[in-house]
């Protein structure tokens, strides 16, 4: 296990940043496993200053460094606290870049974005919650205690135009058929979208036969998917 | 702390290999109150890291009184207490642990552990307390983007309110000048036309009477001093130049007052969808020979197609205005640039810029309103044009027409317009003429 005092690096301006490094994904990984929100902060600070997108931001370098933390506590390397604290981390840097994606440009749409029961993880369903509020969209994100009862309750409140579920382990997998069931029993024609790390670069078997079920290996394909929306509305 | 002589017999050897744990918390106590050994997990329980910090005042429940005195009720090593124990300052700091204490010869041999399943516990409290956190201040920060947002719009929505208020008065005020005004006008027109058929045949019938054929001599002598006192050889020449200018000036009077009219009152014009490329091409073609003449290059970027319902004659009559302005402002040539674009499903953009020497910061919040022209007087500026091509995008179509100006760069005026007029305007120009 790496203790915090070894971890700790000394914080970096924004200028700093700029200057001293093409800022690496293990840099970043770095100043988050050691808790260094100062420097985090620099780092993407920096990276918006140099002309990052907030997507890329997610995709090259959120992503990849919780990903890594996350390899980390699976090898014993690096404790829960750790990676929780990195993870709360890094929703706080989002929080600090959300006011600079979000669409003043409101579509009046709604998507309600939950992780399958029994998923824990948070950052990922945040991640598409702030691709659609960039796109004007209205997200709701459920927490992770949320039941399949809970999401179908939601639905029928929120009357959504998309709903997303997120899958993390492929443990997981049953429940998101037990899921996709029930949204399908209750709203036929609702469009799901399924995404997160355990449904690598092909659609799981556990999906087939599943109709209207779209599947996304990265919130670049996600945009893409959301930008088509908005050309068809328009056609 | 390390182990000392005075650690019972009965500790001594377990001791040394509980120094490193904070999780299960270890030590011995004197029962005269002295702290004989404490492992860090003890210490940290009994408020310090360093030996002499470890305090058995941190014992709060039971404290070191109940527990002595249970001791003096106990055998030698029996337990002298099994539950959770509370340690802490009683002010800010505050532990407890599942413990059990035995007594041992003269000392108490204190065993506790913190509760996994609570920090557990609490740990899963606090990710989901972070969890909420954050997504309130998530939807804080969207509230307060969506709040500034709708300010914004509301302080425009106001200032356009503002002005189409005034614009309302106004328009009440000039549909009755010029009302007024029109009557006689016609009237003077009218006359005026009469006047110089009456001054021709005045002017001729003079003429033939200072020739007659026949007469007394001293007549035509008279005529030419009259002729010669009176200048009449300049009057007759200059009369009809006097009565061409004072035909202008009517005919001025007349535009002005057509201008009032149409600022006065609404859209009449059907309402169509229509391509505004097309229409912004048509404007151009017909200001060709004032753009040429005033040496204007033109930029033309219209995205194909661009559908709009609206008053079509009424848009032209904008366009021509913005280009005619343009080609005005670049007194010495220059590059009318037009951007035609979508801005989205609901709205498109036209930008007219031009490369003249810009507006000053004092005139630009004017330029909208009625009557205001930078123009030398007798130039042909009625201060209209500008105003009037507001009340057409803003109060007849529902659109905005704004406008950005440098010192020394240029001019752009941008019109923002729905594709499609709302119901109440759809209304508003069909009603009739205020």
């Amino acid at each position: 296990m790496v203790s915090d005092a070894a971890l700790a690096i000394d914080p970096l301006t924004v200028d700093e940043v700029s200057d001293r490094m093409a800022l690496s994904v293990s840099a970043f990984e770095e100043a988050l496993v050691g808790g260094d929100r100062a420097t985090c902060v620099a780092m993407v600070e920096a990276l918006l200053a140099q002309g990052c997108a907030p997507i890329d931001l997610y995709e090259d370098y959120f992503r990849p460094a919780l990903y890594r933390i996350g390899a980390l506590w699976e090898s014993n390397r690096l404790s829960v606290a750790h990676e929780h604290r990195a993870t709360a981390m890094v929703e706080e840097l989002m929080n600090e870049v959300f006011p600079r994606l979000m669409s003043l440009d409101r579509t009046g749409k709604t998507v309600v974005i939950a992780p399958v029961e029994g998923a824990l993880h948070q950052v990922g369903p945040r991640m598409v919650c702030d691709v659609f509020e960039m796109y004007g969209w209205d997200a709701v994100q459920m927490g992770p205690d949320t039941t399949v009862d809970m999401l179908v309750g939601t639905l029928r409140t929120c009357r959504p135009a998309l709903v997303g579920l997120s899958l993390t382990l492929d443990v997981h997998l049953s429940g998101l058929r037990r899921a996709i069931i029930a949204i399908r029993s209750a709203f036929p024609l609702l469009p799901i979208l399924v995404g997160g790390r355990a449904l690598g670069r092909v659609r799981p078997p556990a999906l087939e036969g599943f109709p209207g079920v779209h599947c996304f290996r990265d919130l670049n394909e996600l945009q893409r998917y959301i930008e088509g929306l908005r050309v068809l509305r328009r056609a | 702390m390390s182990p000392s002589g005075r650690i019972p017999d009965c500790a001594r050897d377990l001791l040394p290999s509980l120094d490193g744990l904070r999780a299960w918390a270890v030590g011995v106590l004197r029962l005269d109150g002295e702290l004989v050994y404490a492992n860090p997990g003890l210490r940290a329980l009994l408020g310090g890291e360093s030996p002499e910090r470890g305090r058995v005042e941190y014992l709060v429940n039971p404290d070191f009184a109940k527990l002595v005195a249970s001791a003096a009720n106990a055998g030698d090593s029996e337990l002298v207490f099994e539950g959770l124990l509370t340690t802490g300052d009683g002010r800010y700091e505050s532990h407890t642990a599942g413990a059990r204490i035995w007594r041992c010869e003269r000392y108490l041999l204190i065993s506790a552990e913190h509760d996994v399943e609570e920090l557990d516990r609490l740990n899963w409290e606090l990710l989901e307390t972070n969890r909420r956190a954050s997504g309130l201040q998530r939807e804080l920060l969207k509230k307060n983007l969506l709040l500034e947002g709708a300010l914004e719009k509301l302080k425009l929505t106001q200032a356009m309110l503002v002005h189409a208020e005034k614009m309302n008065a106004l328009g009440q005020l000039v549909a009755g000048v010029a009302h007024e005004i029109h009557n006689p006008l016609s009237l003077a027109v009218s006359n005026l036309h009469s006047l110089k058929q009456s001054l021709t045949a005045v002017t001729q019938s003079y003429a033939e009477l200072e020739t007659p054929v026949d007469g007394p001599s001293d007549g035509r002598e008279r005529a030419k001093e009259i002729r010669k006192k009176n200048d009449l050889d300049f009057v007759f020449e200059n009369l009809s130049g006097l009565m061409e200018g004072v035909d202008q000036g009517l005919d001025r009077i007349a535009a002005m007052v057509q201008h009032l009219r149409s600022f006065s009152r609404p859209v009449q014009a059907e309402r169509a969808t229509i391509d505004l490329g097309a229409a912004i091409e048509e404007v151009v073609d017909l200001a060709a020979g004032s753009l040429r003449e005033g040496q204007v290059r033109v930029a033309m970027s219209i995205a194909d197609p661009l559908l709009v319902e609206c008053c079509a004659p009424a848009l032209n009559q904008v366009f021509t205005n913005l280009v005619l302005n343009a080609t005005q402002a670049m007194e010495y040539g220059g590059t009318l640039s037009i951007k035609a674009q979508s801005v989205d499903d609901d709205w498109i953009e036209i930008r007219f810029g031009d490369t003249g020497p810009g507006i000053p910061e004092e005139n630009l919040g004017r330029i909208f309103d009625p009557f205001f022209t930078t123009k030398p007087v007798g130039a042909g500026g009625t201060g209209l044009g500008l105003s009037l091509a507001y009340k057409i995008v803003t109060e007849d179509h529902g659109g905005e027409l704004s406008v950005r100006s440098v010192l020394g760069e240029g001019t752009e005026f941008r019109i923002r317009l729905p594709r499609v007029l709302s119901p109440d305007r759809q209304d508003q120009s069909r009603s009739p003429v205020k």
